[in-house]
């Protein structure tokens, strides 16, 4: 979880990933930040996105992107 | 029946109005389907067809793909061939997909593009001489087939990654894509947010039906007394683009811009004002538009169903296929993240943009519209570091107001210049209109009377201005997050209904129709 | 709906309508001026009644070809072209019923273009419903008057920019655009018949009964025009005439004795005629009513005065040119 905050705040920083639960919804990720996201978050933890998984409620919050990768780690 | 004529809105509306309340619970839906399908027939007649055949292929292809999984789940499987027998499964489902993208797409462009294309290729023949032309075709296009393709789309599209379950019965599937609300402009709605309330029968509710109407009034409000009484100074302008210069051209693109959104944010009110009245959620479409600070926030706020349908179909799918990941890769290594992210998104980008522009219209001015943005979207993030180095060592701060007005400031040249070149006839007259807003300038063109010779008289830019000034304050309230409809519901009677009535009045004696204007088509409902 | 809901909204409808009369009142007085091409065929609304001897209608091939001073200047009739540029029949025949109420002209010109316009039922429909809206509630139709209210303010500005040469006479706007039509002889005869669709047929015989009913001689015209006319059409049209005992007069197989000349007198290379084919046809058209119609000479009327100081500037404008 610290290895997924990190990298969040590595690529948009200046949000509060540990509370924030409208990353999507309320419009502070944008496409792009989510697109610099997804490859980080592909080699960090060995899993493989694809567009099924780009749902808002898989970005919405820090806790929703670490259930898609425990979920993608066991596919 | 346009949305504003009477017709619809003193017949048809109120007649389907009733219907749907008589009926019973389970046959709403198809009170709703028959009106659709009625709505249709009355702009585009035996062009039905297409849409008859798009609703058919997509519920057939839908079910397919579910008796494609069914088939491979409940088939024995022996281990070792396990792996191949998925790859062959998904290999099928893709292809079942295209195919059905195919077909839809296939309708879209034959009668819509195959014009442009062949106009296009005529050009090349003529320059090397070929001896024969293509013919000239024209093809008389259905009613809103630009929204309710990708909506059909959107629809397999859904299926196949199982984020929604094949639809069994034809009617629902039908009134998704016909919903006569949303038939002419939009917004494009996807299966999972509209199909379940349009189907449900829930009976008519005094809140949501006053509420829907206060929304379309509302709309009415901008479409007549804004954007049709710009339709004249606009049309004056942008057809005879060789005739005026300088600031009469900015008036035209600036005007036009304002008409646009008039038109299309008003219709959309009385799209979702129709859509409340059956107790329907119709997605918004826009968000304060002229509010935005950048390009990319603009596009996230105007027309924002297609925005959404590109970055959910195209921006993402291709920017996760194995293609630009690897690009993305071999970017990031040897350009660093930064611009080599840059580069990998651009791919995505680029789709998305061509295709926005090639969307609204055949014409090159559309397509360099697209292109216009995706230079300026894609210089703006690769830009993003720089700026951020460059504010923060000269000590300005980003948030605040002299800034944000600068922002604001180049955001709206930004969009009219874009807006120009969109409604200029062709290409080329969108450049010598653009050329000649600084080779005819002259500051006299504001006090010499010219800009009263183009078919506007001074009492009508007053009645602009004043929709302008109603406009930007229902903007401002919004931006704060306010609903207006509720706040009224909580004033007294006398206070509500004094606005109401000023209000529907405002509508009825200021609106550009009748005798002496220009009868306006709803714009949108022409890509 | 509960039966509060429902007497709230019928006392809020009950409401607005009171409203919308009492507004229908305050904007009715106010007359509409106001001359841009669209408006001009409503310029017949501002003459005094009763003072017109023919009208002129039809879409935009009625528009270019007939001039009402040139029959003025010759023959001292008055006539009103209040022809439309795309006007379906439907609309004409409301204009037509329109403009009855205050004028009785003894000749009504009918432009033939028009015939051929198909449109769709639902325009009809949703004509006939405007139409009634309109009677129904005056506000509808006369809502553009608010921008009269300030009426000096507006007179003041008018003043400014008056300065603008007035190039509209009687309906008539003048074009001295030369633009020829270079294809040649266009008339080739057959058997073929342009059939008139259902509704511009049921517009047309509106409009004949109602110029039978007020006893107006009704003629239909073809004006001049290689791009819009086909023989074919005029057996249509010719067809008709004769089922209903009206002249029918088709300009483009007397292209001789007009004298038009396809070099000078066309301002769009064949589709319409410009003032040079204007004056010839108004001036066959002049002499047409001088001996088939039983209309007065009202040059030396005083009634009539503003007519000719009209002429005075219509003839320095045409002349320049």
């Amino acid at each position: 979880m610290e290895q997924l905050l990190e990298i969040l705040n590595d690529i948009n920083p200046g949000l509060d990933y540990e509370t924030e639960t409208k990353l999507i919804d309320g419009g502070l990720l944008d496409s792009f930040s989510i697109l610099s996201l997804i490859p980080e978050l592909e080699d960090a933890f060995g899993i493989e996105i694809t567009p099924i998984d780009m749902v808002p409620s898989n970005f919405n919050s820090a806790q929703a992107m670490w259930d898609m990768i425990h979920r993608l780690k066991e596919e | 029946m346009a949305y504003n004529s009477l017709l619809y809105l003193f017949i048809f509306l109120p007649a389907v109005l009733l219907a749907y309340q008589l009926a019973p619970k389970n046959f709403r839906y198809k009170v709703l389907l028959s009106a659709s399908y009625i709505f249709f027939l009355s702009f585009s007649g035996k062009l039905l067809v297409y849409l008859l055949f798009s609703t058919l292929s997509i519920h057939h292809i839908g079910l397919w793909l579910t008796s494609c999984k069914k088939d491979f789940l409940s088939a024995a499987h022996a281990p070792e061939n396990k792996k191949a027998e998925k790859a062959a499964y998904e290999a099928k489902r893709r292809r079942i997909l295209w195919f059905g993208i195919g077909l839809q797409l296939s309708i879209l462009m034959i009668l819509k593009y195959s014009g442009f294309f062949f106009e296009n290729f005529n050009l090349v023949l003529k320059a090397i001489s070929f001896p024969r032309l293509l013919p000239a075709m024209k093809f008389a296009l259905p009613i809103g087939i630009s929204f309710y393709t990708l909506q059909a789309i959107s629809y397999l599209i859904d299926v196949y990654y199982e984020k929604i379950e094949a639809v069994d019965n034809l009617g629902r599937l039908a009134l998704y894509l016909a919903f006569f609300p949303t038939l002419l402009e939009g917004p494009i709605c996807r299966y999972s947010q509209t199909a379940e309330a349009l189907c449900q029968g829930k009976p008519l509710e005094y809140k949501n039906i006053t509420y829907g109407l206060q929304r379309m009034i509302w709309g009415l409000f901008k479409k007549l007394v804004i954007a049709d009484r710009l339709n004249l100074l606009v049309e004056t302008i942008f057809d005879t683009p060789n005739h005026y210069g300088g600031i009469i051209v900015i008036a035209g693109a600036v005007l036009y811009t304002f008409q646009l959104y008039a038109d299309f944010s008003g219709c959309i009110d009385m799209t979702i004002g129709t859509g409340e009245m059956f107790g329907v959620t119709i997605p918004e479409n826009f968000r304060q538009p002229f509010f935005s600070k950048t390009a990319s926030e603009f596009w996230r706020r105007w027309h924002i169903t297609l925005g959404a349908w590109l970055k959910d179909y195209i921006f993402y799918p291709i920017s996760l296929t194995k293609f630009v990941k690897n690009l993305g890769k071999k970017s990031r290594a040897k350009f660093g993240k930064h611009f080599g992210q840059i580069i990998s998104s651009a791919v995505a980008l680029f789709g998305v943009w061509i295709l926005n522009g090639l969307w609204h219209g055949t014409g090159w001015n559309y397509i360099f519209f697209g292109m216009y943005y995706f230079v300026l979207i894609l210089m703006g993030n690769l830009l993003e570091p720089a700026v951020e180095r460059i504010t923060s060592s000269l000590r300005i701060d980003r948030t605040n107001n002299l800034y944000r007005g600068f922002q604001t400031v180049k955001l709206l040249i930004i969009v009219f210049t874009g807006e120009l070149f969109f409604r200029a006839n062709n290409l080329t007259a969108g450049m010598n209109m653009f050329r000649s807003i600084f080779t005819g300038f002259h500051w006299s063109a504001v006090t010499d009377g010219s800009l009263l010779k183009l078919g506007l008289t001074l009492p009508d830019f007053i009645a602009v201005f004043f929709g302008f000034i109603a406009v930007y304050t229902v903007g401002v309230i919004h931006e704060r997050g306010i609903s207006i409809r509720e706040r009224i519901s909580g004033w007294n009677v006398f206070a509500r209904w004094s606005f109401l009535y000023v209000a529907i009045l405002l509508v009825i004696v200021l609106g550009a129709y009748g005798d002496g204007y220009l009868p306006a088509k709803l714009i949108y409902a022409g890509f | 709906m509960k039966n509060k809901n429902r007497i709230k909204s019928i006392s809020f409808l009950t409401g607005l309508f009171l409203l919308l009369y009492i507004a229908s009142y305050l904007l009715i007085p106010y007359n509409n001026m106001g001359d841009s091409l669209y408006k001009k065929a409503n310029g017949i609304l501002k003459e005094p009644k009763n003072t017109i001897d023919y009208v002129a209608i039809g879409d935009s091939e009625c528009s270019a070809s007939i001039s009402p001073m040139e029959v003025w200047n010759d023959y001292g009739y008055t006539g009103y072209n209040c022809g439309v540029p795309s006007q379906q029949l439907q609309d004409t025949y409301y204009l037509l019923e329109r403009l009855l109420k205050n004028q009785h002209p003894k000749v009504v010109f009918l432009e033939t273009n028009a015939f051929y316009r198909d449109f769709k039922y639902i325009n009809t429909l949703e004509t006939s419903i405007e139409e009634t809206v309109k009677k129904i509630f005056p506000i509808y139709k006369y809502h553009d008057n608010w921008k009269y209210f300030h009426f000096y303010m507006l007179k003041a500005l008018g003043h400014k920019i008056k300065q603008e040469q007035i190039t509209v006479y009687k309906g008539y706007q003048y074009s001295a655009i030369v633009n020829p039509y270079k294809r040649g002889p266009y008339v080739t005869e057959t058997d073929d018949v342009y059939v008139i669709d259902e509704q511009p047929l049921l517009y047309l015989n509106k409009i004949a009964s109602l110029c039978r009913d007020k006893d107006i001689q009704l003629i239909l015209y073809s004006a001049p025009s290689p791009k819009c006319w086909s023989y074919a059409k005029h057996n249509a049209a010719a067809a008709f005439a004769n089922e209903n005992q009206l002249t029918y007069i088709d300009l483009n197989l007397d292209i001789d004795t007009l004298g038009i000349d396809w070099a000078k007198d066309s301002r769009d290379d064949g589709d319409h005629l410009n003032y040079f084919g204007a004056k010839k046809v108004s001036d066959y058209m002049g002499n047409y009513l001088s001996e088939h119609a039983d209309l007065t000479d009202h040059r030396k009327d005083d009634l009539f005065a503003g007519w000719n100081k009209e002429l005075k500037n219509y003839l320095k404008l045409t002349e320049q040119n």
